[in-house]
């Protein structure tokens, strides 16, 4: 139950921590806009430890940026073709470019497998756990 | 080739064709499920045998009454039991259960969801557990139909204690007290690992 002013959690490592929808379009795809992200810092960038190549670190989103965002987890109940009703306890999303591809490299939260029989294998491959 | 199906009771049929009727009467006959019976020209079947045209006999029952105990004849194991009330090792809220589901209709492939039974609720064939877990930090319930067809099995991990609620949604707000359950779950899947009749967990 994504709505106009819902805020999600943001689960990638694209330095988003809390987006608010803004748009909701067709599917599991949304608009949002950055509320909270991680300081960008250049001390830290600098030596940033090996992730100078992560393409993620060279995204520094910022807040309030307008992104696309796809729903990986929902309050609201969603029911299962096997009869079984799941939810979650947060809303959640991860972000997308235009082109609808995530944005950042790593998931890093529990997913619902709603995803994997929509075709985004690719976000199903690179989430930790798969519920 | 001249026949006639004539209906009189509910639980039988009787279809009649004539003495010279052609053997493909007969075959036709045969293959619907007909047998020949003591009065000639006459073959009864009971309908039982097909199940496309079978009607129960609903004397003095509600139908759908009826429907619900047939369906609930069908669970492969003993379910009932597990919520039955006047059972001394039915289900309460608090247990910790684990669920395997299979994947798909044909396969046997079986995925795994263990939590915490948080609402039991008792609706005839429609009755379900809630099962609350929490997984990499965030809480998540499922809610299974326990005479669904595509659950193998519900197995009781541990006995919830100090719970003196039918209902445990007060949980939801009390993350990690209850739901520290993972070592349970591991040991469970090793002793089934180690009996080596195990089926495959993911």
């Amino acid at each position: 139950m994504i709505q106009l002013k819902t805020i999600l959690n943001v689960i990638d490592n694209s330095g988003a921590i809390l987006a608010e929808c803004i748009r909701v379009a067709h599917g599991d795809v949304i608009t949002v806009v950055i509320k909270k992200a991680r300081p960008i810092s250049p001390i830290t960038e600098k030596p940033s430890s090996g992730s100078a190549a992560n393409p993620a670190t060279k995204l520094l989103i910022r807040k309030g940026e307008v992104k696309k965002a796809l729903i990986v987890r929902t309050r609201k109940e969603t029911r299962r073709p096997d009869g079984r009703y799941i939810k979650f306890d947060d809303n959640a999303c991860i972000l997308l470019n235009n082109r609808l591809e995530p944005l950042a490299t790593r998931v890093l939260g529990v997913v619902g497998n709603e995803l994997r029989s929509k075709k985004w294998g690719k976000v199903v491959s690179l989430a930790p756990r798969i519920v | 080739m001249s026949f006639s199906v004539i209906r009189f009771s509910s639980r039988f049929q009787k279809f009649y064709f004539s003495p010279e009727a052609s053997p493909f009467t007969r075959g036709f006959a045969f293959r619907q499920g007909f047998r020949l019976s003591s009065d000639l020209g006459f073959v009864t079947r009971h309908l039982h045998k097909t199940p496309n045209n079978y009607t129960p006999n609903i004397e003095g029952k509600n139908l759908m009454s009826l429907i619900t105990e047939e369906e609930i004849k069908r669970q492969p194991d003993d379910r009932t039991r597990l919520i039955d009330k006047n059972n001394k090792d039915c289900i309460k809220a608090g247990d910790v259960l684990m669920i395997e589901t299979y994947i798909n209709k044909g396969s046997n492939a079986v995925s795994t969801f263990a939590g915490v039974c948080i609402s039991i609720r008792r609706q005839g064939i429609d009755t379900n557990l809630t099962l609350r877990n929490v997984i990499l930090k965030v809480g998540i319930e499922q809610r299974f139909s326990i005479y669904s067809p595509m659950i193998k099995s519900i197995k009781i991990l541990q006995r919830g204690e100090g719970f003196r609620r039918a209902k445990l949604f007060y949980l939801r707000d009390q993350p990690g007290k209850a739901f520290q359950i993972g070592g349970l779950v591991k040991q469970e899947i090793i002793k089934r690992l180690a009996s080596n009749s195990g089926p495959p967990n993911n």
